[in-house]
């Protein structure tokens, strides 16, 4: 169905090819998954699939790229469309018409499909995506996972035999990101669709995929096959994954059954692991000092309440994560705690002093706030100059070694005279950390850091947390990534419509959470296992204990 | 009631402006105003969007003080000295006067209507109604114009974001040059975002038509043959005096031959565009009623602009005086508000 033969890519005015002497094979029918670091390739490969690479981007192709038949960089990507429908990373900045209906009927009229055909075509996709009901909104009134549907509806519409899909849950929350999975499944039994997609959170894409493609590993090269042959051979794993490597269980475990008889097994044969129980003490609260109060908060947008008379201690040194669906209300508490919007009735006392009459840019003196789009803050021409854009904001004076001492700390030293927006994901949120850091404030808010970052990235993420977690500060983490936020909190609170509905340990919370319990306390319920190296300590110990 | 058709919103629309043009009287513009917050207070829809927002309303009206001020400060021309402003301030020193005052305000009045008759056709009007206004033969410019509406909600929310993470760091706006910090972040975003729908529009299939070169050299001869023609036809009273014989009724049908053959070419790229069309607008009862009730308002103003009705036009030099008001001009205004209330909230909301 689509081949990769000899395949080597150069953008304009790059020296590095971003691959070279690619080969790849994907047959009818297959679910492949695209994996990789940020900036190894992954939607370079995509691209290539309908020809926006190189005709879109330019650049110097090697090789030969066969899709469906069709050589792309010789049609062209209009006629690649009857083929490849295609959905990008951020449905919203990829809608041309105001109207779902539209939406759906632009790529058609383009087609010029006669009307009868049109509405067939139109109805069909709306039943197969179960979006009927959306027919008629306005795009910009859709949430998250419905715009995500919409933009996999507009691509489907023309009923290609190819489906690429460049990190389409990377902006949604668990549930919408599992309702798109789920109806993805659907549609390749309904219309035999081959599916490639890039995903970073591939823990729920193993289950149903049949080939993996790795890009950009140690080597620069690149890893392809079925997925427990690749995985086998990289360091990119979920958690089960991970414990399997470690112990030598053969076959590597990609679905739901192969992961319960591995924890089954685990269980059987490391009695450490079966007799452990959730040790984790109660949250000690009146030992701690509150460092933020919120009481009887309520924010509304006109008509719609946000947030509902939420109350919230967070404590001094604490990492609390918040988690919850898209629209609960977490950013919304995120800026009313800035000052960003103003409460309909509530307080919010940092320190024990009431903070709602002051000013954000007071708060911002104690309180870091970094939002989900790290691009919003950075316009300076050097990573240097962010920091004492922040300096001259607040009127501070900082020495030279000072500001360079935070960028070593985050790892960006070496950046400080680039452009920042010429970083990678992972850099720019870095340096936009280091530009709300740099006052020295004692508490950090965090809206989906994790947002689009590779894995790498995000154990990059983790470790500074920890250490600034160690260092004293404060830690507020909004994230609907359970897996990131299990390896570094230490209070999980669940927010649903403007409320808090569970607030507790991450374990204690997580435990009946649904969709949104961590791999391993999904098969670990009893012992209550968040982290995977807990895991990893018991298999250690019991391994040495055998061995003497 | 169903929704009225795009062609009444367009009357609508263009009948406002045209009143704008025609009547400069405060008291008139006010009028029109509450005639135009009422009809779009009433469209309003239930969903969350920046169309259905009420700070629409209230920011439209915001440019009026502003637009006095600026004039009040930059204007120094009349008899009524309001106060003066010493000092040798390039452009601001001088006297303000209540003729600038009251000529600011009127501009501002002018700048608030056109918002929120703007604002109140987007609402009613879906962009794949505004694309089948355009001919085919200018579906690209169609494309690129809603993409441009739809830009306007993301650039907005866009711009506020920006500006709360700017907040977060300190920023402030003291001068005009703190805007870079709020400015240069959209422009970037923007330009990512407008290449990435680029990307979009091309995976999804959409480009230009393809002509062969020969038909396009036909196309430029038959644009120029049309443009000659059309100049004969117009100025054929000064070209038939070079002319042995006297053929003055020529003019008329030249003109309109160089317009048929001007148009000629879009007419073939129309054809041979390929692009289908999903959308048909049905013209309905109500429709008729409400065009109707637009002509009738036309007719109304139309009449009282041939008397002279001296109400109609209004300035505050040389003299500053009271504008005067025409209750029955006023009462025109009324048909403006029938297609809104003949359709009620959009339906495709």
């Amino acid at each position: 169905m689509i081949e990769f033969q000899q395949v080597s890519f150069t953008y304009p005015q790059k020296s590095e090819a971003v691959f070279r002497d690619l080969n790849l094979h994907f047959h009818q029918g297959e679910t492949v998954l695209v994996s990789g670091v940020s900036g190894s390739g992954k939607s370079t490969l995509l691209r290539l699939i309908n020809g926006l690479v190189p005709h879109f981007s330019g650049g110097k192709l090697r090789g030969k790229v066969t899709v469906n038949g069709l050589n792309p960089v010789e049609v062209g990507p209009a006629v690649m469309s009857h083929q490849v429908g295609f959905v990008f990373q951020d449905p919203e900045s990829a809608f041309v018409m105001d109207n779902v209906e539209d939406e759906l009927a632009f790529g058609l009229e383009n087609a010029a499909i006669p009307l009868s055909q049109m509405k067939e075509r139109i109805e069909d996709t709306l039943a197969a995506l179960e979006i009927e009901h959306l027919r008629h909104r306005r795009v910009e009134s859709l949430s998250g996972g419905e715009k995500q549907k919409v933009a996999i509806a507009a691509a489907l519409v023309l009923r290609p035999p190819i489906l690429v899909l460049d990190e389409p849950t990377s902006q949604l929350d668990v549930q919408s990101a599992e309702d798109v999975f789920l109806i993805l499944q659907r549609l390749k039994r309904a219309f035999e669709l081959t599916i490639i997609m890039a995903e970073h959170r591939f823990e729920r894409v193993l289950a149903f995929c049949d080939q993996m493609v790795i890009l950009g590993g140690e080597k620069n090269d690149c890893v392809s096959g079925k997925p427990q042959a690749v995985l086998a051979q990289t360091n990119l794993a979920p958690p089960m994954l991970q414990l399997a490597k470690q112990i030598g269980y053969q076959p590597l475990p990609t679905k739901e059954n192969e992961n319960r008889a591995l924890a089954e097994y685990l269980l059987a044969h490391y009695p450490k692991l079966r007799n452990h129980f959730s040790t984790l003490p109660p949250l000690a609260n009146e030992t701690k000092v509150p460092h933020l109060q919120i009481e009887g908060l309520s924010v509304r947008y006109g008509d719609h309440s946000a947030l509902d008379g939420l109350d919230l201690t967070i404590y001094r040194g604490e990492c609390l994560a918040l988690i919850g669906r898209n629209g609960a209300g977490k950013t919304t508490l995120l800026r009313a705690i800035m000052g960003l919007v103003s409460p309909s009735q509530g307080s919010i006392h940092l320190n024990g002093k009431d903070i709602l009459r002051t000013t954000v840019w007071q708060r911002s003196l104690s309180m870091a706030y970094l939002p989900q789009d790290p691009n919003a803050l950075l316009f300076a021409d050097t990573v240097l100059d962010e920091l004492r854009t922040t300096l001259k904001n607040f009127q501070l004076q900082l020495s030279l070694e000072d500001q360079f001492n935070l960028l070593e700390k985050l790892g960006i030293a070496h950046y400080a005279q680039e452009y920042p927006r010429d970083l990678s994901v992972g850099e720019r949120q870095r340096v936009a950390l280091a530009a709300i850091l740099i006052v020295k404030p004692s508490m950090l808010l965090l809206d989906e850091p994790t947002r689009g970052l590779d894995y790498q990235a995000k154990q990059n993420l983790i470790h500074l947390l920890q250490e600034m977690r160690q260092a004293g500060m404060t830690i507020f983490v909004v994230t609907h990534d359970v897996e990131f936020l299990v390896q570094f909190a230490e209070r999980v609170v669940w927010l649903e419509n403007g409320k808090v509905i569970a607030d507790g340990a991450p374990a204690a919370v997580l435990k009946s959470a649904g969709i949104y319990t961590p791999q391993l306390l999904h098969y670990f319920p009893q012992q209550g296992f968040v982290n995977i190296n807990e895991v990893l300590r018991y298999l250690t110990e019991e391994e040495e204990l055998r061995q003497t | 009631m169903q929704r009225m058709h795009s062609l009444i919103w367009l009357v609508w629309l263009g009948l406002v402006l045209w009143i704008i043009s025609l009547a400069r009287n405060p008291f008139y513009l006010v009028v029109l105003w509450i005639w135009i917050a009422i009809i779009n207070v009433y469209t309003r829809s239930t969903e969350q969007t920046i169309w259905n927002s009420a700070w629409t309303l209230w920011a439209s009206l915001g440019i009026v003080p502003m637009s006095a001020v600026f004039n009040l400060l930059t204007t120094h021309f009349g008899d009524h000295v309001l106060f003066n402003i010493p000092g040798k301030i390039p452009l601001v020193s001088g006297i303000a006067t209540g003729e600038a005052l009251v000529y600011g305000l009127t501009n501002g009045l002018v700048l608030s209507v056109i918002i929120n008759a703007f604002w109140t056709f987007n609402r009613n009007v879906p962009i794949r109604s505004l694309l089948r206004l355009i001919p085919r033969a200018f579906y690209s410019l169609a494309i690129i114009s809603s993409i441009a509406v739809t830009f306007i909600p993301i650039t907005i929310r866009q711009y506020q974001q920006i500006q709360e993470a700017q907040a977060v760091r300190g920023h402030r706006m003291n001068s005009a040059r703190d805007f870079l910090a709020i400015i240069m972040p959209l422009l970037t975003s923007s330009l990512e975002r407008a290449f990435q729908l680029a990307e979009v529009l091309t995976a999804r299939g959409f480009h230009h038509p393809t002509f062969p070169t020969q038909s396009l050299l036909g196309q430029r001869w038959s644009y120029f043959a049309g443009l000659v023609l059309i100049f004969l036809g117009w100025q054929w009273k000064w070209v038939n005096q070079f002319l042995p014989l006297s053929a003055f009724w020529l003019g008329k049908p030249l003109f309109f031959l160089g317009l048929i053959v001007f148009c000629i070419p879009f007419w073939r790229i129309g054809k041979i565009s390929g692009q289908s069309r999903y959308y048909a607008e049905a013209w309905h009862t109500q429709d008729w009623v409400g065009l109707f009730s637009l002509l009738i308002t036309a007719i109304g103003i139309i009449s009282f602009s041939f008397h002279n009705d001296p109400s109609l036009s209004y300035s505050p030099y040389p003299s500053l005086t009271l504008p005067l008001f025409n209750p029955w001009i006023g009462f025109c205004f009324t048909g403006l508000s029938m297609p809104a209330f003949l359709q009620g909230s959009p339906k495709y909301d």
